[in-house]
């Protein structure tokens, strides 16, 4: 007991142990994202990287006036809640099917959980060839079964695209959801079921009651992991239709690459500023959301 | 107990379908790989009439491939051992140290979790300090993205581990420094390895700041398979051969750290 009275923790714990840290997410992440605050109001271009000039609320002005941007903020907003509901809806469905104790568990977690860790790009290039429009295995398999009329022209066509890129995107992230659905169920105490059936109650009960709101950590991990990922989405547009057909899957972020291509840095910076905005205040929402839903039950 | 017995069999060969559909494309770039041109045009799933091991030469002269396995390894393997020197100093201040720095520090660096990155001015501060297209840029910036994850993770962890350790240690004499290094971070070598794999894995596979940040001669294996992609776009055959070989990499770490890294990111993520 005496020792503990020596040693006060601020002589143990001495504060260069965290400033590499705090120095390098300034300078490399909090100056960017304060920058971005003041570049957004300025002409800024890659002609004149050092003397940016104030020029008020012109960038915002042409921000409102360009459809592209206004379709940018739809199709990110789009994107995200169609891969949330997708990853969300299927990963708990698959979880629960699996947690019965399926022998092939082991193969099905490393089969469904691979192409999480492969690069975006080569699930894309993998996907351009199954979605070949004459060749690609899915619209043959379709002829095969007799369902020609259903196959597409899936990333070339307006109208199917950005469905098609959502596809994609829960085929490789469903693994991750998978598993940590699974992780959520494992760690249900069995004995409430055995009790939940002495009451009598039947499996869509046991699930309402017992099973889903013990499962709300593990809901709102996936809700988050899969929105945030949704509205930041860059690689599989990049990759799979360039932001085409047309604009049809132009993206926020991939708009903000374009206008960076184009040189016009302050005009990328006002996009990029309420592009930041815009999704700090839904995950913080959600999260808040989800979070007080958690406490509730 | 009959019923039951076979519906799970039921259940096995349900799910067993539903992986053909991870399955079937696997299958596909690795066989229509080892096939001429014109047969891999077709993506048939049947062998190919003579095996063409030859393609794999091709696209080892033609990708770059040496080059991009040297980027890769060189990025990502040195902005991971940052990474972990520098989160699992910062997470052990911040579990730790009962200072308002520690409490700043936690909300300051995870509100990287939710906050996009501001990749447009990231551009002034870099063209400033004279790191567009450099080695260093990328390997700063890679470290910079990683830590909010990577503390987060190791804080977890450090809390499981008594404090009275500190204070045996540093009564022995031992020096803060020493105390971390000598006691402390071996301990944390679970989280490490999962630190370690995770970053690793998300800098070789990222897009967004190789493509803003670097040109092509740093780029790492995905990004170069891409390019090859634009190039070769009607030589499937070819394409498909550099698939395989720049997920070569990524397979053998899934193979040899696949609990590691699948315990790591659930867990990573169920401890939020």
């Amino acid at each position: 007991m005496r020792r503990k009275k020596r040693y006060s923790p601020d002589q143990i714990y001495k504060p260069y142990f965290i400033v590499p840290a705090i120095l390098l997410f300034t300078v490399f992440f909090i100056i960017p994202n304060v920058g971005t605050f003041f570049l957004g109001f300025t002409d800024w271009t890659t002609r004149d990287m050092l003397h940016p000039q104030f020029n008020g609320l012109e960038n915002f002005r042409m921000m409102f006036q360009e459809k592209g941007v206004g379709l940018a903020f739809k199709n990110s907003i789009y994107f995200a809640v169609v891969t949330v509901l997708g990853k969300n809806f299927l990963g708990l469905l698959m979880a629960l099917a699996l947690n019965q104790g399926l022998k092939t568990k082991g193969y099905l977690r490393s089969v469904f959980f691979f192409p999480y860790v492969l690069s975006v790009l080569s699930v894309s290039v993998i996907f351009l060839a199954i979605l070949n429009p004459r060749y690609g295995i899915l619209n043959t398999m379709l002829r095969n079964v007799g369902l020609g009329s259903l196959a597409k022209e899936w990333l070339w066509d307006k109208r199917y695209a950005m469905n098609t890129v959502c596809a994609v995107s829960i085929w490789q992230q469903l693994g991750l959801h998978i598993l940590i659905y699974l992780t959520g169920l494992q760690a249900i105490d069995k004995e409430l079921y055995g009790a939940a059936m002495i009451d009598g109650a039947n499996a869509w009960q046991k699930f309402k009651r017992i099973t889903l709101p013990l499962l709300m950590p593990s809901v709102t991990i996936n809700v988050t992991l899969s929105l945030v990922g949704g509205l930041k989405v860059f690689g599989e547009v990049f990759s799979l239709t360039n932001g085409g057909p047309g604009n049809a899957t132009t993206v926020v972020a991939f708009k903000v690459y374009e206008i960076f291509g184009s040189g016009m840095l302050g005009y990328g910076a006002a996009v990029s500023m309420v592009f930041t905005v815009v999704i700090s205040v839904i995950s913080l929402a959600i999260l808040y959301f989800l979070q007080k839903r958690e406490v509730e039950l | 107990m009959r019923r039951k017995k076979i519906r799970k069999i039921i259940w096995e060969v349900i799910f067993i379908l539903i992986s053909l559909v991870y399955i079937i494309p696997v299958w596909m770039v690795f066989i229509n790989s080892l096939k001429t041109r014109q047969e891999a045009k077709k993506f048939g799933l049947g062998l190919p009439q003579v095996f063409q091991f030859s393609n794999y030469a091709v696209v080892f002269r033609e990708g770059g491939v040496l080059r991009a396995l040297f980027n890769g390894l060189l990025v990502a393997g040195v902005s991971s051992l940052l990474i972990i020197l520098v989160t699992s100093m910062a997470a052990f201040y911040i579990s730790r140290s009962r200072r308002k720095l520690a409490r700043f520090g936690y909300y300051y660096l995870l509100s990287g979790i939710f906050i996009p990155i501001a990749m447009i001015a990231t551009y002034m501060v870099l063209f400033v300090l004279h790191l567009t297209n450099t080695y260093l840029g990328l390997i700063l910036m890679f470290t910079t993205y990683c830590l909010p994850f990577s503390i987060f993770l190791y804080n977890g962890f450090i809390k499981m581990i008594p404090r009275e350790l500190d204070e045996v240690a540093v009564i022995d004499g031992s020096t803060p420094l020493r105390l971390f290094f000598q006691v402390i971070f071996p301990l944390l070598k679970p989280a490490t390895m999962t630190v370690l794999v995770i970053n690793f894995l998300n800098i070789w596979n990222n897009v967004e700041t190789q493509l803003f940040f670097a040109s092509s001669t740093k780029w790492s294996m995905p990004m170069t398979l891409y390019r090859f992609y634009g190039v070769y776009m009607s030589d499937w055959h070819l394409v498909f051969a550099d698939v395989i070989i720049t997920t070569l990499p990524v397979l053998l770490l899934y193979i040899f750290a696949q609990r590691n890294l699948i315990d790591g990111l659930v867990m990573g993520a169920v401890k939020g």
